[in-house]
């Protein structure tokens, strides 16, 4: 074939691009610039080190030129190359050590282009190359040209799809042979670049909508994240800072009365949700950036971020899990969000799940069409049984009647300001439990399990029933009485669970176990 | 979803796997679990004398108390395992394992034969004294739909793992 001959120029092995020194060196001076940074802030204000400036500058020099020495070894010794023989990726790598790594192709997982900024001003991107297996998961190449990697990206995938139709091959299976063809033809396309079906890209505009209506407690829980960081690594500073104390007694002594420590109090609640509003945006456009998503024929390329952008790769395959969620403002704007749990290398879930946000409900439907092998068929949807509503309503109301009972014996409060609050509160709550009772749906159609939930953002959850690895049954000795179960649902990338269920229920199991069972189809 | 309707295939049809015959585990895997207890209690009375001896002016209400609680923890512990002992059934299917265990918390989890990545069979130093064995049955779902089927005689153990390696090879080959 013309075609692999050309594409051999990574049998011998070669190193990264030459650019790769400066990556490696600025990527080394961010991280120790990071970890040092607050012993130089501290040292910077409290005017501690200013006599010892001279050995400050000769210090850094010093570790500027073994940062050097060390990326330039790095660089230099880090070499990669496909074994076309035997069908395996191989990586040398060490600073004074040799290490060398060999992948099997078959066993990669998920190949992709990833940039952070140091990447774009230098303007290179990386390689990263997921395997299955225990140890050495994840391996990058640091720097290479952006036709490069994805050069190597197309190859990579190519010879693995090729190596797994060879393999069919072997068998002589009537079925799968057409599927074969059908698989050797999808790696002859996946080298011609040339059959992207559409493309989706995401405006600045949509992405400030997104922002505003998305989940502001995210923002809020950054900046407490940040706010206690702050003020753990600069406690000691605060604490020996006149201004600071002066700031302290003047607080003290100015806001005594009730009316201005509440006034106080109302005005930092809407300066923090504002703040949070702020937040959810930046870290909305930090992440989602110029999204971009590719559908070609076989395979889903996505494109995001800002900060660090990552180009995914996706084969309906790797995906077990489809969320498809929303909020009846986003869902008013158009806007959804598909969350895919993929097979990865590891137990985590969170790594392994990518997230396309504001997607019109055409595009998604589009997507989710192309991830399912069979078109998605609509169910009949369960509740779990009224007990656990039963149950919610007595656990708030002990809750709440527990608050007056204490109180009765503390005597915080004033009843009636007790009662002013804790009422509507219980109201609210109740109403709450409500909803999410009645949100919460499971479904088993004859291809999917789908599961609904949630009252304000609320999530529809797919699963093909191919995909499922096994299930679970739980019988809690309270609920045995009634004849109630959770049914817990394992695939590859994670469990889905399904609690308060009768237990004739059980019998669509059995029709679960009968499609799994007989079902030829490869789960990933 | 009494009113759901399949046109292929009828429910009631389907083999149910909750109506299986369940085996039931060696009565020695109750020992085992009775000789953990014991030791664990062991070491915790140890420990209690070892504090008392050490004069650190521990009020000796504190020990009564420890020892009390060593006493029920005795008592506990034997009930549950034997709870737990009467618990456990595993059945193999043609085409499933179905395994179950606990007693507050009974959980039964079925594992197709085809969604079986591999299947290792162990022996503990207590396992091996009083002649038991562990299978423990691995898939691509993670801890959560692992199973390890507890209190087998070795040599069934070896026969399931046979069986089940068996299975999965004559499936790979005709993938």
């Amino acid at each position: 074939m013309p075609k692999k001959e050309q594409n051999k120029l990574f049998a011998i092995p070669q190193n990264q691009n030459k650019l790769g020194i400066l990556f490696i060196f600025l990527y080394s001076l961010y991280k120790i610039t990071r970890g040092l940074i607050a012993i130089f802030l501290y040292s910077a204000l409290t005017q501690k080190l200013s006599n010892y400036w001279f050995y400050i500058v000769l210090g850094l020099s010093v570790l500027f030129l073994i940062v050097l020495v060390f990326s330039y070894l790095s660089y230099k010794n880090f070499k990669f190359h496909i074994d076309y023989k035997n069908y395996r990726f191989v990586l040398k790598q060490g600073v004074f050590t040799s290490n060398t790594l060999d992948i099997s192709l078959q066993r990669i997982q998920q190949v992709y282009v990833k940039r952070t900024i140091i990447h774009r001003i230098i303007g290179v991107c990386s390689l990263v190359v997921e395997s299955a297996g225990s140890s050495d998961k994840e391996i990058e190449i640091k720097a290479l040209s952006e036709d490069k990697a994805l050069a190597l990206q197309q190859e990579l995938l190519a010879l693995k799809a090729e190596e797994y139709s060879v393999n069919k091959e072997l068998s002589n299976d009537l079925e799968n042979e057409v599927s074969n063809a059908d698989k050797f033809e999808q790696a002859e396309d996946s080298l011609s670049k040339n059959n992207v079906e559409w493309t989706y890209k995401l405006g600045l505009k949509k992405l400030l909508l997104l922002g505003l209506t998305s989940n502001y407690f995210r923002g809020l829980g950054l900046i407490i994240v940040f706010i206690s960081t702050v003020y753990g690594q600069f406690s000691q500073f605060v604490d020996d800072n006149p201004y600071w104390k002066g700031a302290e007694e003047y607080l003290e002594q100015e806001y005594t009365s009730v009316f201005e420590i509440t006034l106080v109090l109302v005005l930092s609640f809407f300066i923090l949700f504002a703040l949070s509003i702020l937040v959810s945006i930046i870290e909305t456009i930090l992440k989602y950036f110029e999204l971009k998503i590719t559908k070609k024929k076989e395979s889903l390329e996505v494109e995001m971020g800002l900060k660090t952008n990552t180009k995914w790769s996706l084969n309906p395959n790797r995906v077990q899990i489809v969320t498809h969620s929303s909020n009846p403002l986003q869902s008013r704007l158009d806007l959804h969000q598909l969350q895919l749990a993929l097979i990865g290398s590891d137990d985590q879930i969170k790594k392994n799940s990518l997230s396309i946000p504001a997607l019109t409900l055409n595009k998604l439907l589009q997507i989710q069409n192309f991830l399912f092998s069979v078109k998605l068929e609509k169910g009949e949807f369960v509740r779990m049984y009224p007990v656990w509503l039963f149950k919610r309503l007595v656990i708030t109301t002990l809750l709440l009647g527990g608050a007056f009972f204490l109180n009765y014996f503390v005597g915080w409060f004033r009843i009636e300001l007790l009662a002013s609050i804790l009422i509507p509160v219980g109201l609210i709550l109740f109403t709450l439990q409500f909803f999410i009772f009645r949100s919460s749906k499971l479904a088993i159609t004859p291809n999917f399990v789908i599961k609904s939930e949630g009252v304000w953002f609320k999530k529809r959850k797919y699963i093909e029933l191919y995909k499922i690895q096994a299930f679970s049954v739980q019988e809690p000795i309270f609920l045995r009485k009634r004849k109630l179960v959770h049914i817990t649902f394992h695939t590859a990338a994670g469990d889905l669970r399904f609690n308060y269920l009768p237990k004739s229920y059980c019998a669509q199991l059995n029709y679960l176990l009968y499609r799994v069972e007989s079902s030829r189809q490869a789960w990933m | 979803m009494k009113d759901f309707v399949n046109n292929s295939i009828d429910l009631n049809d389907l083999p149910d796997f909750e109506s299986v015959h369940l085996e039931i585990s060696e009565k020695n895997y109750f020992i085992k679990m009775v000789m953990q207890w014991a030791i664990f209690c062991l070491v915790y009375s140890l420990i209690l004398l070892a504090l008392m001896n050490a004069k650190w002016g521990i009020p000796i209400w504190i020990f009564k108390l420890s020892s009390f609680f060593a006493f029920s923890f005795v008592l506990i512990g034997v009930f549950l395992s034997f709870k737990r002992y009467k618990s456990i059934g595993y059945a193999l299917r043609q085409k499933d394992v179905i395994f179950q265990r606990g007693w507050l918390i009974k959980k039964t989890t079925v594992i197709p034969f085809n969604r079986i990545q591999h299947v290792a069979s162990k022996q503990s130093f207590l396992d091996k004294k009083l002649g038991l064995a562990v299978l423990r049955i691995y898939t691509a779902g993670g801890s959560g739909s692992d199973i390890s089927i507890v209190g087998l005689l070795p040599k069934e153990a070896l026969k399931i793992k046979e069986f089940i390696i068996q299975l999965i090879d004559a499936e790979e080959r005709t993938e």
